[in-house]
């Protein structure tokens, strides 16, 4: 079995390697064989995470090695907690001494001799929580790759798709194993790269082009706030590593740095920044996982992006890139609970952004874009989780993170089956009925349906779960209980509207009359096994995974030992499970989801008369034009951002054009009238010039005498 | 001021000589439209500065003060004297070639090559 | 003192080792070289080309003459006057005559690789570069006014000939007899100059003139002589600002650049003002210094004279070169321009030089430093500009920059060096123009000639419209319809010869500091 070092290196090198081989061979001599190296790729990688995973776990079931302990008496944490491994492959820049040393609080803070030099390594770490990010990650990508066989088999960019989905694959494994907040920001803009490439795959059509721009400019202010979360870390905390730092000197290990989220911080935890400072590096982290994970207001580019490749969809914005910021999150989640303001607002921005994206999706026709709304819902629910702020609700976080990677990306697999059957239309108004045509994709729907909407025993059921039980845990504790109450409330109401909008779909794409599109043609049958494959393997993951992990603890205790997750663990005790209230949160869900399901089906199962009365009544108030309009968002962006800019952009380049250019031209035009003016005394004639030469020494000797 | 006319001939007479030789050589050769003329007028320039070197390096019209140019002026003379020779040669064959492309001496042909 | 005591003596000086004779050997040998050359003729009717190879090993034994041997090993020897003092051999003379005889080497490869030198008229051309070779080595190291007459006639006369050998062609015979007229015009008012100032201070010896000059500035002096000396100054700068092309004694420059051949124009721009500005640089620090303090402060007035009179020179020219360029479409006529502005940039220095005498001895030296880096820099730009210019003649007939549109399809390699050049002659890092202008803006600081600074640094922008022209027209214009672009592939004689010169364009930035250290050995040995 290979070692860890090795494995956690090749995760992101095999994909790496496939993407430059595909992107150098691809267009000549692969061709329709693109596929090959980045399917086998991300395959390996997968079974590299899997052994990883195994690994990790045997080391956190056995003592903590000799050398660690060795290491730990040296500095001020007296016993490492949790797992985790750090390598270091090279330095990637160094400038000692880039900050001064702060003067104050400089007496009575430990702090080593390297406080302030700038040094960015490529670091590997791997714990439990990036483990687990690994495999999902790996996961899905190897399905999605699969699958992406059968259904880009006839495009042109065949190669180009597999290139960059080989990149991105890449990027988001690097992402999740830095242990550097400079390689975070690296990776996390290339697989916002990726994102955009693969958004304006078809950059021939306006739409996914204008697509792409919005996502990677809707994405730059909230990177513009990661960076600044990034300089303000830096000036704080003097590194941005993850880890303490140590080197190996004359038989003893001295360290060198505190790690922002090391093992001495960690056990020390009046060393991180608290007050305003601390809640400043939160929510300008928060800014950057409001970009990258759609929560609002920086919502609005997901839904745009659903016209790259379905498979895109699933892979890069439904299981993985956009779960990014929720793992940024997790993974400095002690940054986050040095502040309870923080956590509140990462709350509330989840929990209006669950409720925003579920009343979005109800009315919504394409089938597509249901699925992002109830993604951007879903990523609300995530963040819900994680602004407990105890180790139950990241877990719990994390949990419905694994769980939705599963269901959701087995729902836009199985949209993409469907609108591949369809020959390319996805409006649910023009398809219908179509069970009997696509059966095993009727079937993985269903499930990915139950998952998603939480009916028991299926995934979604116990990872929403552990959510409303987090927040009902942390409710009946002080310090804004309210607040958590309120989430609790409108998460158990998103429930209701999330079987809603799940429900309607499925009945409104598989049944009621059976209605084909004429762009299907020929196409109007189940999809090719390399599609239904991958669909029914996820419709598994999305039946079993989340029964598995709840009987057997194993996900709770497994991301338990990831240092950062265990400091949580330690700070505060966690307030005994209630088996009553768990029962009474599940029971209530459960009654909630049946509530939500029997409305779909009264409306939608039958004749749609009522959906339709229900919608003329509802816009009586307004409601179903604000929900069919998104809330208007863009419109509102548009008339408050985009519109002023624009206007200044125009005054600028109304300014550029006609003052700077004018004064660059008549500088450039000066000189050359000047010139033309001397033009005429360079006549041709020598006695001309030796006049003006005993001329210009008489003006000299004037000059000088005088 | 002193009145050159009154004076025995001295170093100033030779200067006032010399000069009046520099200004009419220089408007020989700013105002001749022949070639021919215009390098008689280097002629009278450069003859001109002879006049000056000899009278200066004069021990006699010195005074016979020791701190003069002495010999030195002389030897310039003489090498001066070369140097318009040369120059008169050079400038002459290329006169002559300016007379095989233009057909004329007139300097004021030579007009093609401006701006 | 009998005749043989002086017979004695003049053999010792003549002969001992490190004498004037073994000083004098580069100039020696290039004066056989033209009795070789001029004899081959005679004897080998036969071998054509004899004048060439004859030329380039006489340069070449010259070179190794004057290549400085015992500096890598000994302290650079003090300054010493030969031939009874009317020239003197010092670190500066032999720093120029190195730089002369290096570019004559590139000069005469040039000139075989363009062709221009016809079989029959190849002796001709070779005697009288050779010729105008040794009047600039007279002038970078005259310490006496005979020198300095001798110096300028015998490097211009032969110039006027090389401006006109290609006889057959009006232009050419038209700047020529230009040249000619100008030149001895310029000559004529500038020996009139030199004998008023030898007669007023009774001297023709360099040095003496400014212990002379000190007396009788000390003394009270008298206007009368002091307005003929200022006059005799005036019109010495004639002489020596027709040779720099200095405004406004610069008029001949740009029709003679025009009518001759861009291989005679590369030898008018460079060595020849590389002589002229040796020659500055020596009347400059001569009449300014003297060894003695308490001279050397009575001399303030002369200093401020001549400051004055160099800086408004070298600012007046530099920014006349640069606005006279403008809208100029033959390339030898908007380099002759760009010379121009050159000479004045190079001029700068020699101001800084003289009004850091008396101030800081080191700075001064400094600044005579700057000038030897840009003169070499100089040297390899302004040759590769006119270099393609001739090669590019060849191809198309014609210098009309007009023609040169869209070469860069064709010739890229070519087009490269040229914007190389270009960039470079407009003093853009990373190119070793900038270097050159760099420290020409330093020792103008460390004068404190603000205005100098500040004028110069204004003309480096000026300049940029019309270097970037040429680079425009090459790159980004459309190839005619009418013929194809020139096509001069990198790997021909001309292209391997354009190469050559642009590459120390390059390296010349990167491996500045060598070329410094050269230019403060050079400098070293001025200045006491």
């Amino acid at each position: 079995m290979p070692d860890i070092r090795t494995l956690l290196i090749l995760i992101p090198a095999l994909p790496l390697a496939a993407s430059l081989t595909t992107a150098l061979l691809g267009p000549r001599l692969l061709r329709t064989r693109s596929h090959l190296p980045a399917v086998a790729a991300i395959a390996l990688s997968f079974l590299a995470s899997v052994l990883l995973v195994f690994q990790v776990q045997r080391a956190i079931d056995q003592p903590a090695a000799p050398a660690a302990e060795h290491r730990a008496g040296q500095g001020r944490a007296a016993q490492p907690i949790g797992f985790e491994r750090v390598y270091t492959l090279w330095s990637w820049a160094q400038v000692d001494q880039a900050m001064p040393w702060p003067d104050q609080n400089a007496a009575d803070t430990y702090q080593p001799a390297s406080w302030g030099n700038f040094r960015i390594d490529i670091a590997l770490r791997v714990d439990p929580l990036t483990a687990a990010m690994l495999v999902i990650v790996t996961c899905i990508s190897t399905l999605v790759a699969v699958y992406s066989i059968g259904y880009m088999h006839d495009d042109p960019g065949y190669w180009r798709f597999f290139s960059y989905i080989s990149l991105f694959v890449f990027s988001m494994t690097m992402l999740v194993a830095s242990s550097n907040f400079v390689l975070l920001y690296v990776f996390w803009e290339l697989v916002g790269l990726c994102s955009y490439l693969l958004i304006g795959f078809w950059f021939e059509k306006p739409a996914a082009a204008a697509a792409g721009k919005k996502a990677f400019l809707v994405n730059r202010i909230g990177d513009f706030g990661f960076a600044l979360g990034v300089f303000l870390l830096w000036t704080t905390y003097g590194t941005l590593d993850f880890h303490d730092t140590w080197i190996h000197f004359h038989h003893t290990w001295i360290q060198t740095s505190i790690g922002v989220l090391g093992q001495t911080r960690l056990a020390h935890p009046e060393m991180f920044a608290s007050g305003g400072l601390a809640t400043a590096i939160a929510l300008l982290l928060m800014l950057g996982a409001c970009g990258k994970s759609a929560q609002f207001p920086l919502h609005v580019w997901l839904p745009d992006a659903m016209e790259g490749p379905t498979p895109v969809s699933a892979l890069i914005h439904a299981a993985t890139m956009v779960t990014a910021g929720v793992y940024m999150v997790a993974r400095c989640m002690p940054l986050f609970a040095a502040s309870q303001t923080a956590l509140v607002v990462v709350g509330t921005l989840g929990g209006i952004t669950a409720l925003l994206g579920a009343i979005t999706a109800i009315t919504q026709t394409d089938l597509k874009r249901i699925l992002a709304y109830s993604t951007i819902s879903h990523l609300g629910y995530m963040f819900v989780g994680l602004s407990v702020g105890t180790l139950a609700g990241v877990v719990a976080g994390m949990f419905h993170l694994m769980t939705h990677a599963f269901f959701k990306s087995l729902l836009f697999l199985g949209a993409g089956s469907v609108m591949h059957a369809m020959g390319g239309v996805i409006d649910t108004r023009q398809f219908g009925g179509l069970r009997r045509r696509m059966p095993i994709t009727h079937w993985t729907f269903l499930i990915g349906c139950l998952a998603m909407a939480g009916v028991f025993p299926f995934a979604g059921f116990w990872s929403k779960d552990a959510i409303l039980l987090a927040l009902h845990q942390r409710a009946s504790l002080g310090g804004g209980a309210a607040v958590y109450q309120g989430l609790y409330l409108s998460v158990m109401l998103g429930v209701v509207l999330l079987a809603v909008y799940t429900f309607r779909a499925f009945f409104l794409t598989f049944y009621g009359p059976e209605r084909i599109p004429p762009e299907a043609g020929h196409h109007a049958h189940e999809s090719p096994i390399t599609m239904t494959g991958p669909l029914m393997l996820l419709a598994c993951g999305a039946f079993g995974l989340g029964a598995y992990f709840e009987w057997t603890h194993g996900f709770e205790h497994f991301l338990a030992a990831t240092p950062s997750l265990a400091y949580l663990g330690q700070r505060a005790a966690e307030p005994a499970g209630e088996a009553g209230a768990h029962w009474g949160v599940a029971v209530l869900s459960t009654v909630m989801v049946v509530i939500g399901l029997a409305i779909a089906a009264v409306l939608y199962l039958g004749s749609r008369e009522q959906a339709r009365r229900l919608a003329r009544l509802m816009n009586v108030f307004g409601l179903y034009s604000l929900s069919y309009g998104k809330f208007f968002f863009d419109e509102i962006y548009q008339a408050l951002i985009i519109a002023p800019l624009v206007g200044l952009a125009r005054l600028c380049a109304w300014f550029d054009q006609w003052l700077i250019d004018g004064l660059v031209d008549a500088g450039g035009a000066l000189p050359k009238w000047l010139g033309g003016g001397f033009r005429p005394a360079q006549n041709g004639l020598v006695q001309f010039y030796a006049l003006a030469m005993v001329l210009g020494l008489l003006v000299l000797m004037g000059a000088l005498v005088f | 001021m002193m009145n050159l006319l009154t004076q025995p001939v001295g170093l100033s007479h030779y200067l006032a000589v010399s000069a009046v030789l520099f200004v009419c050589g220089f408007l020989c050769m700013a105002t001749k439209r022949n070639i021919l003329g215009v390098l008689m007028g280097i002629e009278l320039v450069l003859n001109g500065a002879n006049l000056n070197f000899v009278a200066f390096g004069s021990r006699l019209l010195r005074g016979g003060t020791s701190d003069g140019l002495g010999l030195d002026g002389q030897a310039i003379a003489l090498f001066v004297i070369i140097l318009a020779a040369a120059e008169a040669a050079g400038a002459l064959a290329i006169a002559l070639n300016f007379y095989h492309t233009h057909a004329t001496v007139d300097v004021d042909r030579a007009e093609e090559l401006k701006g | 003192m009998n005749f043989s005591d002086l017979l004695h003596s003049a053999m010792h000086d003549l002969l001992a080792p490190g004498a004037s004779l073994s000083a004098f050997r580069p100039e020696l040998t290039l004066c056989a070289t033209i009795l070789v050359i001029l004899l081959a003729k005679m004897a080998l009717p036969r071998w054509t080309t004899s004048a060439f190879w004859l030329t380039l090993l006489g340069i070449a034994a010259a070179l190794w003459f004057a290549y400085p041997w015992s500096w890598a090993s000994d302290a650079i020897p003090p300054a010493h006057s030969i031939f009874t003092g009317v020239l003197v051999s010092d670190s500066f003379s032999v720093f120029l005559r190195l730089l002369l005889l290096l570019f004559a080497i590139l000069f005469t490869t040039f000139t075989q690789v363009s062709g221009v030198a016809s079989q029959d008229d190849m002796t001709e051309f070779y005697v009288l570069m050779l010729g105008a070779l040794v009047g600039m080595c007279l002038m970078i190291s005259a310490n006496h006014i005979l020198m300095v007459a001798m110096g300028v006639e015998l490097a211009s006369v032969p110039c006027y000939v090389l401006a006109g050998t290609q006889r057959q062609q009006p232009r050419s015979s038209e700047a020529s007899l230009k040249y000619a007229v100008f030149g001895a015009g310029a000559a004529g008012i500038m020996l009139y100059g030199l004998s008023l100032l030898v007669g007023v201070l009774g001297t023709a010896h360099l040095p003496t003139m400014s212990t002379r000059l000190a007396m009788l500035i000390q003394s009270g002096g008298g206007l009368d002589r002091g307005l003929v000396l200022v006059l005799g100054g005036l019109m010495l700068m004639v002489g020596v600002g027709f040779k720099l092309s200095a405004f406004p004694f610069h008029f001949w420059a740009p029709d003679v650049f025009e009518g001759a051949t861009a291989e005679v124009a590369a030898f008018l721009s460079i060595a020849s003002k590389a002589a002229a500005l040796g020659l500055l640089v020596r009347l400059a620090l001569g009449f300014s210094f003297h060894p003695d303090p308490a001279m050397l402060a009575v001399l303030a007035p002369v200093r401020h004279y001549i400051v004055v009179l160099v800086g408004m020179l070298a600012v007046v020219t530099c920014t006349f070169g640069n606005l006279a360029a403008y809208g100029q479409n033959n390339m030898k006529r908007l380099l002759a321009y760009s010379t121009i502005a050159h000479a004045g940039y190079m001029m700068m220095p020699v101001a800084a030089a003289v009004a850091l005498v008396g101030v800081d001895m080191g700075e001064a030296r400094a600044a005579v430093a700057s000038l030897c880096v840009y003169l070499a820099i100089y040297l390899f730009m302004n040759l590769a500009a006119f270099a393609i210019v001739a090669f590019l003649r060849n191809e198309l007939g014609s210098e009309d920059l007009r023609e040169y549109a869209g070469m860069v399809r064709r010739s890229p390699g070519l087009t490269v060096c040229m914007a190389v050049v270009m960039f470079s002659l407009l003093g853009l890092p990373p190119l070793s123009g900038f270097v050159a202008k760099w420290f020409i803006f330093l020792s103008l600081i460390s004068a404190k000639l603000w205005i100098v600074l500040a004028i110069g640094a204004l003309n480096t922008l000026l300049s940029l419209f019309y270097y970037l022209r040429v680079v425009k027209v090459m790159t980004l214009s459309a190839e005619p319809l009418h013929r194809p672009a020139p096509t001069i592939p990198l790997v021909s004689m001309a292209g391997s010869y354009c190469m050559v010169l642009t590459v120390p364009v390059v390296l010349l930035f990167f491996f500045a500091g060598g070329l410094l250290n050269w230019a403060r050995a050079a400098a070293s040995t001025l200045l006491y």
